[in-house]
């Protein structure tokens, strides 16, 4: 039967080739079944291979016209959305904790509920902040829309709404951050005072950069790093050491804390983002271009380091553009290309296959 | 990485709020991509898909299982585009023919062409050039090889007949070929097809 159909591309041209949706569909999620078929048809029409290549050029081509949203078009539309099925329909706490850990990959909270609840004792620091000291200033959230809030030394703190946080920055040796809920931080450089966020039990401590933290009263919190680097430790352990027992972030990383076992672990984050401008992405096009090379590419992209046995992998050689897709859906390709598949672990991606023949 | 999209509407139906996001989140940045290939006012855009999406919820006891989530969206988006549109540069305006002066000049070409060896510059020129095809070409493309949606789908979400959409986006390339004619010969982007 498949030998009767694949008459028809005896005489296809390549208008015909870029209508097929069966051509479409393989040119754009290749698999080993379509490799199969479509080799068997360059086979039997040696005459059509040029025209399918440049078919499927075009079709490439083609499916990378698309205009580009801004994220944040994407999350105000969100929240209004969220916003209005709540105040309708106020859903349980246990449902409203879900889809702020489906919204994590976006958003990032950083809860302090020691604050709203009797256990005060757990944070120390933040305790001796409430008893109010002088310089310190608070800000509650109760809009539908995040409020920017400028420090005076520089930074930037966007609130989302249901969100508080307090700050002091007269200390002569750091700047210091309590905040529930959920915001982004964008914290002007001064090695000589570092810029302290505490939340729900976690010490998250930059120097300059930008990211993002969630974490809410009875939740994992979690901080996702945009520039710069950032450093996460737990308030819980033992003082002397906690920092060093932290965690250093880098963009694209996430740590997620869970207070109830005091563990902090490492990972990417959902979406990570493209950290070079959108000019020097265009130039990271390789033809036949070892894979040692193309996995140095997406780290100049996305600043996450790709772990593999550079001996099994020393034969695999790519055709691709590291363009479009997400991160995740470049390493999906490239492991359908060479056979191999990934694992994130430790905020890293770890590559495993066997590599490929000569 | 596709969803169950099936299963996520249903669940969505049934009052499940974490699904609901979860189709948010996955056909957001799509739709939005679509919107604004389609309409120039983002802003209407904006409220279009937050209007689709707490309408969605609104009524979702009364929702059927549709055959394809997707489908459903794209075409419910439309339609409130079309509803609200007044006199924006849009899908509904007739199918017009190519303005003056649009292509990059015959000496750009050749100099590009010449000095081009990534592909780059061309791909580019090429999306160039789309965008100046007249709106529901754009769509009816964007629709087929970014969207991935079939002729006949994409002929029911623009509510006009099959052999229209192949119509349209057989007008569109004879105009890319007559006005770029190098571009099929030419490697373009790299192919994963080696």
């Amino acid at each position: 039967m498949d030998q009767e159909q694949m008459h028809r591309y005896a005489g296809f041209t390549l208008r015909d080739f870029i209508q097929d949706d069966r051509f479409i569909q393989w040119v754009k999620y290749p698999d080993a079944q379509g490799m199969q078929y479509w080799d068997a048809v360059r086979k039997a029409y040696p005459h059509q291979s040029s025209v399918m290549d440049h078919a499927a050029n075009l079709i490439h081509a083609l499916a990378a016209f698309h205009t580009d949203v801004p994220e944040a078009e994407i999350e105000k539309a969100r929240q209004a959305i969220f916003d209005n099925i709540e105040e309708e329909k106020p859903a349980p706490v246990s449902r409203r904790l879900i889809y702020f850990s489906i919204a994590a990959s976006v958003l990032i909270l950083l809860g302090i509920a020691v604050w709203f609840r009797p256990q005060v004792t757990v944070m120390p620091i933040a305790k001796k902040a409430i008893n109010g000291s002088q310089g310190q200033t608070e800000r509650v959230n109760n809009g539908l829309q995040a409020e920017v809030i400028a420090l005076s030394e520089g930074s930037t703190i966007t609130l989302a709404p249901h969100s508080r946080v307090k700050y002091t920055l007269e200390s002569d040796d750091r700047r210091e951050v309590y905040l529930q809920g959920e915001a982004v931080f964008n914290v002007t450089k001064n090695a000589e005072k570092p810029f302290y966020v505490y939340a729900n039990g976690l010490v998250t401590k930059v120097l300059g950069t930008q990211f993002k933290i969630l974490a809410y009263p009875d939740d994992d919190v979690k901080v996702e790093v945009s520039s710069g680097r950032v450093r996460v430790y737990s308030s819980e352990t033992g003082r002397e050491h906690a920092e060093t027992e932290g965690l250093t972030l880098t963009p694209n990383q996430k740590a997620v804390y869970t207070k109830k076992d005091q563990l902090l672990t490492r990972m990417v984050v959902a979406q990570p983002k493209v950290l070079i401008t959108a000019e020097q992405l265009k130039t990271y096009t390789y033809t036949d271009t070892p894979i040692s090379k193309i996995f140095e590419g997406l780290e100049d992209i996305y600043g996450i380091k790709v772990i593999y046995d550079k001996e099994t992998f020393k034969n695999c050689r790519l055709n691709m553009s590291l363009s479009d897709e997400s991160l995740f859906e470049k390493l999906e390709l490239i492991g359908k290309v060479v056979d191999a598949r990934y694992n994130v672990i430790d905020g890293q991606v770890i590559f495993i296959g066997q590599g490929c023949t000569e | 990485m596709r969803l169950d999209e099936q299963e996520y509407w249903k669940e969505m139906c049934g009052g499940n709020a974490a699904a609901f996001e979860k189709l948010y989140s996955y056909f957001a940045n799509d739709l939005f991509r679509y919107g604004y290939r389609v309409c120039t006012n983002y802003e209407l855009v904006q409220d279009s898909i937050q209007d689709l999406f707490l309408h969605l919820w609104n009524k979702r006891s009364q929702l059927r299982e549709v055959a394809s989530p997707r489908f459903y969206l794209y075409r419910s988006l439309r339609n409130k585009l079309i509803r609200s549109s007044e006199s924006d540069r849009f899908v509904f305006s007739a199918d017009g023919d190519l303005a003056d002066n649009w292509f990059p000049n015959e000496k750009d070409i050749e100099t590009s062409w010449i000095m081009d060896e990534n592909n780059r510059i061309q791909l580019e020129m090429l999306h160039e050039a789309l965008q100046k095809l007249p709106i529901r070409q754009q769509e009816a493309i964007q629709l087929r090889y970014y969207h991935d949606f079939s002729a006949d789908e994409i002929a029911r979400i623009m509510n006009i007949n099959t052999q229209s959409v192949r119509n349209l986006q057989n007008r569109a390339m004879q105009q890319l070929r007559a006005e770029l004619p190098f571009f099929p010969v030419s490697m373009l982007v790299v192919a994963l097809l080696t």
